[in-house]
Parts: structure tokens; C-alpha cells; sequence
């Protein structure tokens, strides 16, 4: 006999439980979304696609600092280098030891995790905002190694990375980027998914909700701290690893504090703690210095903004990181799902009974 | 190598007043600034702003500039960091990197990325000093290290004399408790924002005048922030041979090994620092937050 709860649905197995589609409107949905995401790259031009591969690009480096920040607490501003790390890691292994792709890349993921293992360590007994400063440091202190590498190989200008290829397989045109890309970001998106609902994910949010609370359950604090840091800093140099590879260029100056601060604005614009709000803001923040210069081209700005458009995107994003800190802190996501939504679903009435 | 002694000494008088506006706000609010170098650009701008209005009236200009930084404090608490009480710490410190990263913005859409020189505009005539010993220091280097005691001085003498600054130190203990007894945390916290951003305004006039004034210079507030953290967050008087160890550190690094790493060793050391001993060598043990 099925038990059914307020929403009219029964789960009668643990595998309906925890399924991810677990009911058929849900998987009409999912399909009609992979329907769009195969059709969009025959129908929109180059340069859109363009722009949604850096989009993808941009979420997987959300993700990342969302397992960090969002799920277990920590506020990092050290998201640019382990980025870098990444990038480099890829520079190195390919320009000096030309390994094929497809090692390159879990070999970045290898070095952001050890990297991230070390940044871990001395913020394990440190809360709030020493582990800001700490992350800030460990921002600089890779950066300066970068740019020592950088130096001593003498390419001040940057590092040329060829196209991946996979066997026989190039990956060249923006389509195909389009859809290594989609495979890529999918599975990570599903892994992190599963990861935040598993023990670790739960370890994880208990840590931020009440850190001692989350000893007193059982939680090893500086293991899952660690954990954390791994995790996310190895899929930030993953995504660092591709981003190299994508561009096919990649310099140390590329990497600065503000990219750290870019890739906070997208976690607390999208919604911390919510792996939708990392795409969201990705989305958002990726795109916003395009459609600034799109906007002014609209509106025939003077020549002088046109040219400090760069300025225009700091201020706003400045702006907006502390105005959604200030009146929505859980991000765009909880708009949608506890404003915007409820009002639809119970108009024409303003409250539930 | 007295000569080298004396740089140690300017570079770290410059630490010292930027580290004291970061330990006066996390005295009073515990919150990490982190766009103080911001505010030290624009205290800069503000003063560059004014003395080119009002050609030939420096010591005005300077004035001006450390009122508007001062409103410009009050208000920023007021509208910005008041809202955040009863947030997360870490929250109210994302708001300040918001700020910083707004205020870079607009001090670009403002006054451009070109570089201005206040030196100049406030007709500061930067002539070298002999002193005995062959030391050589310019006049701007002897009015940094002026400022640097008169402020860090001015800060002790005040919190320990004077009765607002008492409150201050009330507020800074137990914040729910000195609002109990009556002193008004909202002005006490306007007046701790506004005399933080007077001292990054000073710094960034006597750095303007010295070397440069353009949007990015507020990373050297990023870089400052090791010396507070080295001599401990509630600490004034740690500050003294915090800012001596890192100007010592930065300077022999530049000077004997490699000038690219000495931006980066004020940093190493606060990570150092954080790891080993992270209430800094000064600070109270039990004050910091720990897991």
C-alpha cells in the first residue's frame, strides 16, 4: 500500500527515494531540456555558442567554490588561484612534457587537490574571517610561483596551449567544444549533486550550520574542512585545466584577486548551498561584461564609458554583491523558490492557510 | 646599512597607519575591512579632487579631504555595514569586498586609469634631508613617519584619555553591554568608521604624493593587512613591531634576493603567522574565533 505525502506522490522503494527524476513530469522536463541543449548549437551562430562555452566554462569554476562556500562555510578568495593552478599545471605538462589530454586534464585535478590540501591547513583551526585572509594569501603566494614560472621559462607573454585531442579525435570548432563541454559539466554537475547529498555533502552543511554541533555528531570537522578544500580546488583546477585549453592561452596575469572576487559574486548572486544558484550566477556574471557592451552599443554611450566598460561591470558587480548580502543573502534561487513561486502557485491568494 | 635601517623604518611607518584603521574597526565591530586600500585610493582622489579646485591651498585641500573621508565612513556604516548586524561575520566582510571591488569601479569611471601625481598638485616639495651617517631621507619620508606616531600615538592616547574613546573600548569589549549602560553604539561605530578612513586617507595622501595615485593601488591594503594580523587584530601598540618585522622582511627580500617576491612576503608571513600563532604576536589568545 502506498503511503502518499502532501504532495500526492508515493515513494515505496528506497530507489524511488533517492532518484533524481522521480516522476514523470520531472522526466518530461529533463528530456525537453536535453532536447534544447543538443538543438541549441545547430540553430544559434558561432558566436553565441561561443559565449555559452565560456558560460559552461565559468559554471564548473562556480560549482567548485559553491562546495566550498555555499556547502561547508568557508569563504574563499583564494578561487583565482586555484584556477591558476590548473591553468599552469596544463601549461607545464603540455609545453614541457607534451602529454596527451586526456592525461593532462586529471593531472590538474591531481595538483588543484594537493594544492587545495595545503590551503586547507592553516585555516583547519580558524573561523570566519581569518580563513578569509588566510585563502587571500594563499591567492597571492600561488600567483607569485606563477608568474616565477612564467619568468623563468621566458614566455612573459603567456603560454600557447594546442587544441585536445582525444586519439584520432581534434577537438576544434566551437560545436564540438559545445558538446565535450555539455558531457563534461553534466557529469560533474551530477557528481556534485550526489556529493552534496551524501555523507560528505550533509558532513559538509552541518559544519557550516553549527560547527560544533557538527562534532558533538560526529563529524570529523578538520577532515571534511580538508575534504572540502580538495574537493573544491580540484575541480576549480579542473575547470581551470580546460578553461587553458579551451583558449588555448593561458597567463598568470589572467588570474587575479578579481577573479576570486568574480567567482564569489556568482555564488552569492546565484544562491549559496544550491548547485541551480551556481549556474545561475555563472550564468549571469559571464555574460554580464557582453551584455554591458552590447547595452551601451544600444544606447550609444559616449566613447569614454564604451572604453571603461570593465569599470562599469566592477561597480555593478560590487554593487550587486553587497545588495544581495544585504537584502537577500540566500541569492536568486530563493527568489525564485520562495517568492516568485509560491506566488503563482497560490494565486489568487496572497497566503498559504 | 643605516641607510637601509631608515627604509625599513618609512615603509613600516606607512604599515603602521594603515594597520591601525584595520585593527580600530575590528576592535569595534570585528569585522575584517577588507576595501581599506580601497578608501586609501580614494582619500587620495579626494584630496587630489580638491587641490585642483583650489589651486595653492594645500593644507585646505588636505582638510577637506579628511572631512569628506570622514562623512563618507559614517555613511558607509550607516547605509551599508548597520544592516548587517545579527549576519554571519563572514557576510559583513563579503560586503566590504563588495565595496572594494565597487569603489575600484567607480574611482575609474571617476578619475581614469591614468596615473595622477598629488605631489605637485599639493605643492609638496619632496628635497632630501642629510643626516649624519650618510643617511638621506626626503621630506615626505620624514612627514610619513610623522604622521605614523602623531596617528598611532593620537589612537592610544585617545582610547585611553579621552571619554569617547573610552566608550569605544566599552563597545569593543561587549558591544550588548556598553549599549545597556547607555553610550550609543551606532555613533561610537559611526565615529570608529570615520576615524579609520581618516588614517587610510592620510595614508593614501603621503602615498599619492610619494609615488602615485590610480585605481589600482588599493592592493597595497591587501599587502598591509599582514601587519595587523602579525601583531595581533585588537592590538595598537603590536602593530609597531609587526609593520618593523614585515618592512624588514619586504625590504631585505627586495634588496638582497628578488624584488618580484617581496610584494608577496608580507603575505607568506600572515600565512605563517595564521598557521602557527593565528591571535598574532600581541593579541588576546581567547579573542579569536577558533574550531
Amino acid at each position: 500500500m502506498p503511503i502518499a505525502n502532501g504532495n500526492g506522490d508515493a515513494k515505496t522503494s528506497y530507489g524511488a527515494d533517492i532518484a533524481l527524476l522521480g516522476s514523470s513530469p520531472l522526466r518530461f522536463r529533463f528530456g525537453f531540456l536535453l532536447l534544447i541543449l543538443i538543438a541549441l548549437p545547430f540553430l544559434l551562430p558561432s558566436y553565441l555558442l561561443h559565449l555559452i562555452n565560456i558560460v559552461a566554462l565559468t559554471c564548473l569554476g562556480a560549482l567548485a567554490l559553491n562546495l566550498l562556500t555555499g556547502y561547508t562555510g568557508i569563504i574563499s578568495l583564494g578561487h583565482g588561484g586555484f584556477l591558476a593552478i590548473g591553468a599552469f599545471t596544463t601549461a607545464a605538462l603540455v609545453t614541457e612534457f607534451n602529454l596527451p589530454f586526456l592525461v593532462v586534464l586529471p593531472a590538474a585535478a591531481v595538483g588543484g587537490a594537493i594544492a587545495g590540501f595545503f590551503a586547507g591547513l592553516p585555516t583547519l583551526r580558524l573561523r570566519a574571517g581569518y580563513v578569509i585572509l588566510s585563502t587571500l594569501a594563499i591567492h597571492f603566494v600561488i600567483l607569485a610561483f606563477a608568474h616565477e614560472y612564467q619568468t623563468r621559462t621566458g614566455l612573459i607573454g603567456g603560454f600557447r596551449i594546442p587544441s585536445p585531442s582525444i586519439g584520432p579525435w581534434t577537438i576544434n570548432t566551437d560545436r564540438e567544444w559545445y558538446f565535450s563541454l555539455l558531457v563534461i559539466t553534466g557529469m560533474v554537475t551530477l557528481f556534485c549533486i550526489n556529493l552534496v547529498r551524501s555523507r560528505v555533502g550533509r558532513a559538509w552543511m552541518a559544519i557550516r550550520d553549527r560547527d560544533i554541533v557538527a562534532m558533538l555528531l560526529g563529524v570529523n570537522i578538520g577532515y571534511y574542512k580538508l575534504l572540502a578544500f580538495m574537493f573544491s580546488s580540484a575541480l576549480a583546477a579542473f575547470a581551470g585545466c580546460l578553461g587553458a585549453f579551451y583558449l588555448g592561452f593561458t597567463t598568470a596575469s589572467d588570474f587575479t584577486i578579481w577573479t576570486g572576487i568574480f567567482y564569489l559574486a556568482m555564488i552569492i548572486v546565484g544562491g549559496q548551498g544550491s548547485i541551480m544558484g551556481s549556474f545561475l550566477g555563472a550564468f549571469l556574471i559571464a555574460l554580464l561584461p557582453y551584455g554591458l557592451s552590447d547595452l551601451s552599443r544600444l544606447l550609444n554611450v559616449p566613447s569614454w564609458l564604451q572604453l571603461r566598460l570593465f569599470a562599469v561591470q566592477y561597480a555593478v558587480l560590487g554593487l550587486l554583491i553587497s545588495f544581495f548580502l544585504i537584502l537577500e543573502p540566500r541569492g536568486l534561487i530563493a527568489i525564485w523558490y520562495l517568492r516568485i513561486r509560491p506566488y503563482f502557485a497560490l494565486w489568487p491568494f496572497k497566503h498559504r492557510l | 646599512m643605516a641607510q637601509f635601517v631608515f627604509h625599513v623604518v618609512v615603509l613600516s611607518s606607512i604599515y603602521c597607519l594603515l594597520g591601525a584603521g584595520y585593527v580600530l574597526l575590528y576592535r569595534a565591530s570585528r569585522i575584517v575591512n577588507l576595501a581599506y586600500g580601497e578608501f586609501v585610493m580614494l582619500g587620495g582622489y579626494f584630496a587630489f579632487t580638491l587641490a585642483t579646485l583650489m589651486p595653492g591651498q594645500a593644507s585646505l585641500a588636505i582638510l577637506g579631504a579628511f572631512i569628506i573621508s570622514f562623512l563618507t565612513g559614517g555613511i558607509i556604516y550607516w547605509v551599508l555595514m548597520r544592516p548587517m548586524i545579527g549576519q554571519p561575520i563572514g557576510s559583513a566582510i563579503i560586503v566590504t569586498i563588495g565595496l572594494s571591488i565597487a569603489f575600484r569601479g567607480i574611482a575609474t569611471l571617476i578619475w581614469g586609469s591614468t596615473p595622477r601625481y598629488l605631489g605637485p598638485v599639493l605643492n609638496i616639495e619632496n628635497e632630501p634631508h642629510f643626516f649624519p651617517a650618510n643617511i638621506v631621507l626626503s621630506t615626505l619620508d620624514l612627514a610619513t613617519i610623522a604622521t605614523a606616531i602623531a596617528f598611532l600615538g593620537g589612537m592610544i592616547l585617545f582610547l585611553k584619555y579621552v571619554r569617547v574613546g573610552v566608550h569605544m573600548r566599552a563597545v569593543a569589549e561587549n558591544p550588548l553591554l556598553a549599549a545597556q549602560r547607555g553610550i550609543n553604539i551606532f555613533w561610537v561605530f559611526i565615529l570608529v568608521w570615520g576615524i579609520s578612513l581618516v588614517g587610510a586617507t592620510a595614508a593614501g595622501i603621503l602615498y599619492g604624493s610619494n609615488m602615485k595615485l590610480d585605481p589600482e593601488i588599493g592592493l597595497i591594503g591587501l599587502k598591509a593587512l599582514a601587519v595587523p594580523i602579525i601583531g595581533g587584530m585588537d592590538s595598537l601598540f603590536g602593530l609597531i613591531p609587526a609593520a618593523l618585522l614585515v618592512a624588514l622582511f619586504e625590504i631585505g627580500v627586495m634588496k638582497y634576493l628578488d624584488p618580484h617576491w617581496s610584494e608577496v612576503i608580507p603575505l607568506i608571513l600572515l600565512l605563517f603567522v595564521l598557521l602557527l600563532r593565528p591571535w598574532g604576536l600581541f593579541g588576546i589568545k581567547e579573542e579569536i574565533e577558533r574550531v
